[in-house]
């Protein structure tokens, strides 16, 4: 008889510490380690932002676009400079660095152009004038030269729009736009647009 | 048989030893202070670290706008944008929100993301220091996060077709008018200004060569409070030290008065009772109903007691005449029963069954935990004043914040950059460090 109530009651006992050893407000989650995911492939996160696939998807769409222009495809080949300085971001998304949009842009537009257009390091012209500054010193050999000068300038802006609806649905519209300005005369020769649209269900508890 | 209840009781004694081991583990005394930290911060520190997973963020943030409070602006970067990252995760799922939303639990057992009008002033601390380090860019980039979080709040009064409409947090546009003129963006600025001037018709605008932002805080947090008779309902009320402060700033002489340009409290408490249900959503609903419902049934019951009396009455022989008042709907029932056929013990058995069941539904409702989440952010202020100038040729200058009343004003020296750069002047009234006083409720 004892030996049965033993049995009954040493295994609900165990039950109980187990459950309680999950009751923990405690985070115990555990280390899981990092796979490669697609650069293109959607990301599982799920946030309403500007991920990983957009700006890969974003800049092939935008190198292509540039190529196709006239203006810009052209021979003599026209020179150009594409860095981030005067892409702005003008939206609510704090963890966006925009200088990836605008190298990954520029890195595939100078292997694409092939030469048909021509591209000026001006977020590098620090290290050009270091090396001048050397020349003209006679500390090294070689000739002085002066820094390019561009025909146009690529400039941009990032902008959101968040809409809430009713039950926790939100959605965020974001367009990113390209514009190329002649530094001659400040005219727009060239301009591309982006957009995206996103929306995602918030948790009831903070609606 | 005495082996068995000894086996038991230490198995009941390890039930226990278990559900403390984590806490006991992570007492904060254990936990080792980075050298970074400063002493003033050290308990703060450690009560954040060890702090439940629930309460994460709350601990960050206090302990964050302490860090920024003693110029420690590093600090305060790294735990704000910890709980913002975190804040981010509202279509995240949370162990804490499931079990919060269950009847057994408080809504106080969710992670903690605070009100709108706290998540607003994460993104506005996080501007102040991008404005502080000159990254005027990024500083507008959370300023328009901020005004993000306030039209949540917003769109929750509006209807089914509800969309959101615009933040009506005068300072965030301030905020945005002033970063504008500094990108020399002056078509934004003068579209934030704008929308400044449709909600505080009597701010004063940022110009365009101002490149001077002074921002004093005062006064302190709103407070969070529960009300009715179970706790469900989250009332807001102002700190009870806040004053009706004037803030002036002595500059070469002449004095120039800040202009208030936020309220915090009525930030926090101008959804009113409304918002409160609505984040409470389905436990304070799930509590009224659940009452409702009991005590329907409850009513059901003792009807069906009365018609079956009612049917004994006709099985004794007497006619609808006889019978008591009754109302036209338990009439018609009693007439309906009558045509059905049923006898009175059936009916009486109905009741018996159908009382049970009101009972156990009022019992769930007794055991439903409705108490609304008071955790608040401790160290926000009451109100905010600013003033926008141009710093032309530098200088000191002393901001005396007088409250009403007797209380002494207090004065901060100041010092203004010659030139035209963009500066931030930030001045807190309070001096107090918070972040390791222990919480209320």
């Amino acid at each position: 008889m004892d030996l049965f109530r033993f049995l009954i009651l040493m295994p609900v006992g165990l039950l109980m510490v187990f459950a309680s050893g999950c009751v923990s407000n405690y985070d115990n989650t555990p280390m899981k380690a990092s796979r490669y995911m697609a650069v293109d492939a959607v990301d599982p996160v799920g946030t309403r932002n500007i991920e990983a696939n957009d700006i890969a998807n974003m800049t092939s769409q935008i190198m292509r676009d540039m190529l196709l222009s006239p203006i810009l495809n052209r021979t003599p080949p026209v020179v150009v400079i594409i860095d981030d300085q005067y892409f702005m971001n003008d939206s609510s998304q704090r963890n966006l660095n925009k200088n990836m949009i605008v190298t990954r842009l520029r890195n595939e537009l100078v292997r694409a152009a092939n030469g048909k257009i021509r591209f000026v390091a001006r977020h590098a012209s620090g290290m050009f004038e270091e090396e001048q500054a050397l020349r003209q010193k006679g500390a090294v050999g070689g000739v002085v030269c002066q820094n390019s000068s561009a025909a146009y300038r690529l400039t941009g802006r990032i902008m959101n729009q968040e809409d809430r609806m009713r039950g926790g649905r939100v959605s965020n519209y974001v367009q990113i736009s390209f514009e190329m300005v002649s530094l001659n005369t400040s005219e727009l020769v060239w301009s591309g647009l982006y957009e995206l649209r996103k929306q995602n269900q918030e948790d009831v508890m903070y609606r | 048989m005495k082996a068995c209840t000894v086996l038991f009781l230490f198995s009941v004694i390890l039930f226990f030893i278990v559900g403390c081991a984590t806490g006991a583990f992570t007492a904060h005394s254990l936990v080792e202070v980075p050298a970074g930290v400063p002493d003033r911060l050290a308990e703060g520190y450690q009560k954040m670290v060890s702090a439940k997973k629930k309460d994460k963020v709350l601990h960050q943030l206090e302990f964050a706008l302490d860090a920024f409070q003693l110029g420690k602006d590093e600090i305060a970067q790294k735990y704000l944008s910890l709980s913002m990252d975190e804040i981010e995760k509202t279509y995240v799922r949370s162990r804490n929100n499931e079990l919060a939303a269950t009847h057994r639990y408080g809504e106080d057992q969710k992670d903690y993301r605070g009100e709108a009008y706290e998540r607003m002033m994460v993104y506005y601390y996080a501007a102040l220091l991008q404005m502080k380090s000159g990254n005027m860019e990024q500083a507008r980039v959370l300023v328009r996060a901020a005004e993000a979080q306030d039209f949540y709040r917003k769109s929750d009064l509006k209807g089914d077709e509800g969309r959101l409409v615009q933040s009506d947090a005068s300072f965030l546009y301030y905020l945005r008018t002033w970063l504008s003129h500094q990108l020399n963006e002056e078509s934004q600025a003068a579209e934030a200004a704008r929308e400044l001037e449709s909600i505080l018709p009597s701010a004063i605008i940022p110009k365009a060569d101002h490149n001077v932002l002074v921002i004093v805080e005062t006064g302190g947090a709103p407070r969070k409070l529960r009300d009715g008779i179970s706790g469900d309902k989250l009332v807001y009320r102002r700190a009870k030290k806040a004053p009706d402060p004037s803030v002036v700033l002595k500059l070469d002489g002449g004095n120039q008065s800040l202009s208030q340009v936020e309220d915090i409290f009525w930030q926090a408490s101008s959804r009113g009772g409304r918002a409160v249900d609505h984040i409470l959503n389905g436990q304070a609903k799930f509590k009224d109903s659940g009452s409702s419902f009991g005590t329907r049934l409850g009513s059901l019951s003792e009807g069906l007691y009365a018609f079956s009396e009612q049917l004994e009455l006709r099985e004794a022989g007497l006619s609808y005449a006889d019978r008591q008042s009754y109302s036209g709907s338990q009439n018609y029932m009693a007439a309906t029963i009558d045509k059905i056929g049923i006898a009175s013990q059936d009916l009486s058995d109905l009741g018996v069954a159908v009382g049970g069941i009101s009972v156990l539904a009022s019992l769930v409702a007794m055991n439903t935990n409705a108490k609304c989440d008071i955790r608040s952010w401790r160290n926000l202020p009451d109100k905010i004043f600013a003033i926008t100038l141009n710093g032309g040729a530098g200088g000191d200058a002393v901001l005396s914040v007088n409250p009403a009343g007797d209380i002494l004003p207090s004065e901060h020296a100041v010092h203004l950059q010659a030139g035209t750069q963009p500066q931030l002047i930030w001045i807190r009234e309070s001096k107090k460090i918070i972040s390791h006083l222990p919480r209320k409720g």
